[in-house]
């Protein structure tokens, strides 16, 4: 089990195969995870929180029974472990009304229009991973390969007296 | 000097005022700094280096952020990097630019540009306390600065004015000189001898006059406003207008002794003049010099009067010749409106599918010519390509499933990753696997990454198909929605329309459970499309009034109509319900309680009474507050003569 | 489980000393052994375990260390401890005043005053731009970017600490290392050039690493100054970089021979920056001039840290950046050796082993062997900290060594030299492991050149005083 979690959400199985695809060039540093309904999510996420897995980044649809991807998002953002989680919303169909309430109340970082094209889904992907690992993890290097490393390189170098001091 | 900085980029000058204002009870512990330009946002970000002050927040409007962005407001040196908080304060059209601005930047809160003065202040508290919490500052003593209740003070400016006598030729006055010097006069007179309470001063929702009753007082207004209001044909109280300081309230009922055409009621504390009719003889005998512009007063407020409602009446007839081509023309837009937002809404429905063909396609792309590059040997094809049929076959087992196992088949496998490809492929659960390696003589993960080839072209090849599917069958229910009926009315199964419906709405009734009743129903005859507007009407009202979870039952059944058969087809959905003073008015053009944004132009059921009346059908609605609402629309099967909507223009 | 082993190890190194503690005094095969000397050897062993296997950070022993010796040995310790007991002499106590002067010791000075400058350059960004600037003119071919690298990593680890110096220098280096193709060896040699220049670069100064300074603290005072170390640090230093150059491109040759170098540095320019870089040039010429001024290292040590401190570039946040775990670690082990040394322990141990016997060259050979097989496996300054009071000791018993300082300043040295050598493993120094971490080495990398340039390392050690006596 990786430390880190990115978990994919979206009712359509079609869809959530597409995005755990393009997804797949995270999967050596990180555990790529869908699930296709909200209730599927909270479990799977309650679990392995219990297991001592954070959860990196969530991509969440927006339209879908049950409870919708903006509510859910604004659920989890009052959740103190997971409000350093990275949050872009997937979706064709979120309003202005619940855009302006995703990004005021749950800490929304990123809006990706359906239909996407793989490399600006996985450029948003990687670029909010690197600040999620900037912000949480202080073993940093390891993910620089796969991420944005001159900007990991940089955070790393501006905190090398901390590491300095504590290696 | 404060340690921290609130930053306000703005170009209006107007709004950077009212954030200054409203963030005055900060002040104490941050600095707050209001600049029009990214220029001088610059120099004064230099400065800050040089003090070490950081930037805690910035608000800026949409247009500026991306170059303070670039000016480095986040080049602190705090201990923990913390993140400048960044309000947007602006306006916003669409999703579209919102969602721009939240690509390109961080933003941690967006105000609307006319709601700035109520929230700007909370809004940069919370952020305050998100940074203080991030930098780790001692809450304790900002605490104060951020809780300090913001202090309004207003002050009242009165303004005094010199009063005027002594004027003759009252034509050259205008109107307001003219009732100023007729009620300057009439306080001069009763100064000092105001026995009879003349002037008075009234509190407001004094009523003056009533409408109906008789009058035989005169008012002038010497300060404050009195409203005049008329019962309109519904009953209702129908402002007319406000009379201000200098008017006349009663005059026409007083001269003719008529009803009072209108009620006269004080808006604000009122200084008035009340003459009755003895008194009012009694000063016109006694200061004659007040007749000339008293009369020239009055004569002028009625011509006021009529001049007002001779143009109003020629409005009136002009706007009632519009108003017959208008109507015309709303039912026409109604049907458009609905469509185009229909469209809309099949667009967005469209995107999920296109989106999954689309990356499966590229996958495809890429997968493919590996494939067919013949490189692997003849006994993993043969089972790559029993992978590939499985896979294109069999729809996916349930995401959560697929956890389960690749939980159990774990320690069989060299990694998470590999269990998980192998569950898919249903290779963990049979000895398949291990035989397959056993046979084959290559490694497990190689084998796996193989054959996982083979399953993802399969697999998108399957998803391809589903989703191809999906767009023909909403394709087929836009055409026909758009299209036009034949001329003659056609036998139609009913149902089948109404399925179209459903399949158009799709993913809005995502959070909906539908339930159909649909009994055996014979075809009726009908303008099928014209029918397909009535459900359109129903589900898009339905999904409205709701707005998120919510069940939609559609009942279908035959019936006595008239004493021919006929069918009802049921809407019934458990929303809020319409109050019995609302329901009886819900087929009326101008009766909306939507919000802007939602289907239609509001008068879809005055058009949806139409179609049915043509058919010469009935439409009921009934409906509980709280329980329910449902639309009840009743056929006859036989209908041959059916006037057409477009025929009759 | 790690925590039953940490658990056994605990057991283990307290357990043997416990023992020692407990069996009479005469067991142990020293003349005229004190009760006091006794303890320091139960004590010396519990640190060398504890300091060996780590079942405890390596700062806490040295607290440790320091805690047991005021309770057991000093003139204000435990009752129990300070009262003879049975026919064994009790032996000196030390005063207690001494044992704790450890943490002030001007060696500790020393550290702070480069852990001023290391905070200020990289709060200024003086070390970054500065290292940009420098690597400018080496142009964009590998082998020429390589060589930059080395000396720029060797010459800021001469000032700052190793591992900042390594930080620094991968998080230029890895943004280039990113876009190159996967596989290509020149990569791995490159990366493994910057913890192989920081590791070696610490040799040059007495402030570069701790165990220089540790030898200084046993060498009599201003035997040797800032300038005489580097004397002879510095041309070791410079044939070692040049040896793992030519080894590094030998060993990963690459297959893209331009590299894409983008660098962009720019100088603050705001008053505080201007007092650093006036701070810091002016701190190392005044290290450099003893002889001119009369202030020793030591003394020279503490002007940044007050002038830093003065002006607020170092602010109350930053000084929490100082190493505190290096300095304790650092004053451990001078209480250790001020222990070993002032109870006559050390004298004693050195006498009863017939050094002399064995011949200078097989001393100087077997201590400086010692000393890299432990640096490899464990932290350098533990290791200095337990070889180099035994190494004083030793010098002293050396025929070949009496009568001038000169021996036990070359004796000293060398084990100093031999402990910054050891860095076969990603544990063996903080550089390796962060390179290690980066993902881009793998073990058997540093493995195969930590082997050589050790190897290379002491063979110039030996050559050198072969040549020198």
């Amino acid at each position: 089990m990786n430390k880190y979690l990115i978990l994919c959400i979206d009712d359509e199985r079609e869809v959530l195969e597409s995005v755990l695809t393009d997804l797949t060039m995270f999967e050596q540093q990180f555990d790529i995870e869908g699930c296709e309904s909200v209730a599927e999510a909270q479990t799977f996420l309650t679990q392995q929180l219990e297991a001592g897995q954070a959860l990196a980044l969530i991509l969440c649809d927006h339209m879908m029974p049950d409870i919708q991807g903006v509510d859910f998002l604004i659920e989890l953002n009052q959740q103190a472990c997971f409000q350093p989680t990275k949050k872009i919303l997937l979706t064709g169909q979120a309003g202005l009304e619940a855009t302006i309430e995703a990004v005021n109340l749950g800490g929304l970082d990123c809006y990706i229009a359906k239909p996407w094209q793989a490399g600006q889904l996985q450029q948003h992907v990687k670029h909010h991973l690197t600040q999620y690992i900037i912000e949480q993890e202080a073993d940093m290097m390891p993910y620089a390969p796969v991420l944005e490393t001159q900007t990991i390189a940089d955070a790393w170098q501006q905190r090398r007296l901390e590491i300095a001091a504590q290696s | 000097m404060a340690n921290f900085v609130v930053l306000v980029v703005h170009s209006d000058p107007q709004i950077l005022q009212q954030i200054k204002a409203s963030l005055t009870p900060l002040y104490q512990h941050f600095e707050i700094c209001c600049v029009k330009t990214v220029r001088h946002c610059k120099s004064k970000l230099a400065q800050y280096q040089l003090n070490q002050q950081a930037v805690a927040c910035l608000i800026c409007s949409p247009s500026l952020l991306a170059s303070c962005e670039k000016l480095g407001v986040d080049e602190y040196e705090g201990p923990n990097k913390p993140t400048v908080r960044r309000i947007l304060v602006g306006e916003v059209e669409d999703v579209e630019a919102l969602i721009n601005w939240l690509n390109s930047s961080q933003i941690h809160q967006f105000i609307y540009q006319n709601k700035v003065e109520q929230e700007i202040l909370n809004g940069v508290k919370k952020q305050l306390c998100h940074f203080a919490i991030s930098e780790n500052l001692p809450i304790a003593q900002y605490l104060q600065s951020i809780e300090i209740d913001n202090i309004l003070t207003n002050q009242l400016i009165k303004q005094n004015k010199k009063l005027q006598h002594g004027f003759f030729d009252y034509t050259r006055y205008s109107d307001e000189e003219l009732s100023k010097v007729v009620i300057d006069s009439l306080y001069y007179i009763f100064e000092h001898n105001d026995d009879h309470h003349v002037c008075r001063r009234y509190s407001a929702n004094h009523l003056l006059t009533q409408e109906g009753n008789t009058n035989d007082v005169l008012w002038f207004i010497a300060s404050g406003e009195v409203m005049l209001k008329k019962l309109n044909s519904v009953g209702e109280q129908q402002q007319v207008t406000v009379m201000r300081a200098g008017s006349m309230v009663g005059g026409m009922s007083f001269i003719t002794g008529e009803p009072a055409f209108t009620t006269g009621i004080t808006l604000t504390p009122t200084e008035v003049i009340k003459l009755d009719k003895n008194k009012f003889a009694e000063v016109m005998k006694s200061h004659q010099a007040l007749l000339a512009p008293f009369t020239n007063l009055l004569l002028r407020n009625f011509n006021r009067r009529l001049q007002s409602s001779i143009s109003t009446k020629l409005q009136l007839e002009e706007t009632m010749l519009s108003l017959d081509a208008a109507h015309q023309q709303l039912l026409e837009t109604e049907k458009m409106a609905v469509l185009g937002q229909l469209i809309a809404g099949v667009a967005h429905e469209l995107n999920n599918p296109v989106a999954a063909i689309l990356r499966g396609a590229e996958t495809l792309k890429n997968k493919v010519p590996h494939l067919l590059a013949n490189e692997t040997e003849v006994a993993i094809r043969k089972l790559g390509s029993a992978t590939l049929d499985s896979a294109m076959h069999l729809t996916p087992m349930s995401t959560a499933l697929i956890r389960q196992k690749t939980k159990q088949a774990q320690e069989h496998f060299p990694s998470q990753l590999l269990a998980k490809k192998a569950v898919k492929m249903g290779l963990d659960d049979n000895d398949n696997y291990q035989n397959y390696c056993a046979q084959n003589k290559v490694d497990s993960a190689a084998l796996i990454n193989e054959l996982d080839n083979y399953y993802q072209v399969g697999n998108f090849l399957r998803s391809i198909d589903v989703c191809a599917k999906r767009i023909a069958d909403l394709v087929k229910g836009l055409k026909h929605y758009a299209g036009q009926d034949t001329a003659q009315a056609q036998f139609v199964d009913l149902r089948l329309g109404i399925e179209e419906t459903l399949v158009i709405f799709e993913n809005r009734l995502k959070q909906f459970e539908v339930i159909k009743h649909y009994h055996d129903i014979p075809s009726v005859q009908c303008h099928a499309i014209e029918l397909q507007q009535v459900w359109t009407n129903f589900v898009a009202n339905s999904i409205d009034a709701i707005g998120s979870k919510g069940t939609l039952t559609i009942t279908t059944r035959t019936i006595d109509y008239r004493g021919q058969a006929g069918v009802k087809i049921c809407f019934e959905d458990n929303g809020p319900g319409i109050s019995g003073d609302k329901i009886n008015k819900i087929f009326d053009l101008n009766f909306t309680t939507k919000r802007e944004g939602h289907f239609g132009l509001g008068i879809g059921l005055t058009v949806c009474q139409q179609i049915i009346a043509r058919h010469h059908g009935e439409i009921n609605v009934c409906s509980e507050i709280g329980e329910f609402t449902r639309f009840e629309v009743l056929l006859p099967v036989a209908n041959a003569n059916i006037k057409q909507q477009r025929a009759g223009q | 489980m790690p925590e039953r082993s940490t658990l056994l190890k605990a057991i283990f190194c307290t357990g043997i000393p416990l023992l020692i503690l407990a069996m009479p005094t005469s067991w142990i095969p020293l003349p005229e052994l004190t009760l006091v000397q006794h303890r320091i050897i139960a004590i010396f062993v519990m640190a060398a375990l504890l300091w060996i296997l780590e079942p405890v950070p390596v700062f806490a022993t040295s607290l440790l260390i320091i805690t047991l010796e005021v309770v057991m040995i000093s003139d204000q310790g435990w009752q129990g401890f300070t009262h003879t007991q049975g026919n064994v002499p009790l032996g000196e106590l030390l005063p207690y005043q001494s044992i704790f002067a450890s943490f002030s010791s001007p060696i500790i000075i020393l550290f702070m005053g480069g852990f001023a400058l290391a905070i200020a350059a990289s709060k200024y960004e003086l070390d970054t731009n500065l290292a940009r600037v420098l690597l400018k003119p080496f142009g964009n071919h590998i082998h020429a970017v390589m060589l930059g690298l080395m000396l720029i990593t060797a010459v800021f680890s001469m000032f700052m600490s190793n591992t900042a110096t390594t930080v620094m220098m991968l998080a230029i280096l890895s943004p280039i290392i990113a876009t190159a193709p996967q596989g290509d060896l020149g990569s791995k040699g490159l990366v493994l050039s910057i913890p192989i220049a920081a590791n070696t670069g610490g040799i040059a100064t007495p402030i570069g690493t701790p165990p220089n300074a540790i030898a200084l603290q046993y060498l009599p005072e201003g035997s040797v100054t800032f300038l005489e170390w580097m004397m002879i640090g510095l041309p070791f230093v410079i044939i070692q970089l040049a040896i793992a150059w030519v080894l590094l491109k030998l060993l990963y040759p690459a297959k893209t021979a331009r590299l894409p170098l983008a660098l962009t540095g720019q100088f603050l320019r705001s008053p505080k920056a201007y007092i650093v870089y006036v701070t810091f040039a002016t701190t190392i010429l005044l290290w450099l001039t003893t002889q001119l001024h009369g202030m020793n290292a030591y003394v020279v040590a503490i002007i940044p840290l007050a002038v830093f401190t003065l002006t607020g570039v170092i602010n109350k946040q930053d000084l929490k950046l100082i190493n505190w775990d290096v300095l304790w670690l650092v004053a451990g082990g001078i209480a250790m050796g001020m222990a070993l040394d002032a109870s006559g322990l050390a004298v004693k141990i050195a006498n009863n082993i017939d050094f002399a016997s064995m011949g200078t060259w097989l001393v100087i050979v077997s201590l400086s062997l010692i000393c890299y097989m432990m640096a490899n496996f464990m932290s350098n300054t533990a290791t200095a900290n337990l070889i180099m009071p035994i190494a004083a000791a030793v010098a002293m018993t050396i025929p070949a060594f009496a009568g001038s300082d000169t021996g036990l300043t070359s004796l000293l040295m060398i084990v100093a030299f031999s402990s910054s050598l050891g860095m076969i493993l990603p544990v063996s120094t903080p550089p390796n492991a962060l390179a290690y971490s980066t993902g881009f080495i793998e073990t058997k990398d540093l493995l195969k050149t930590g082997l050589l340039i050790g190897g290379t390392g002491l063979g110039l050690i030996y050559l050198g005083l072969w040549l020198w006596f």
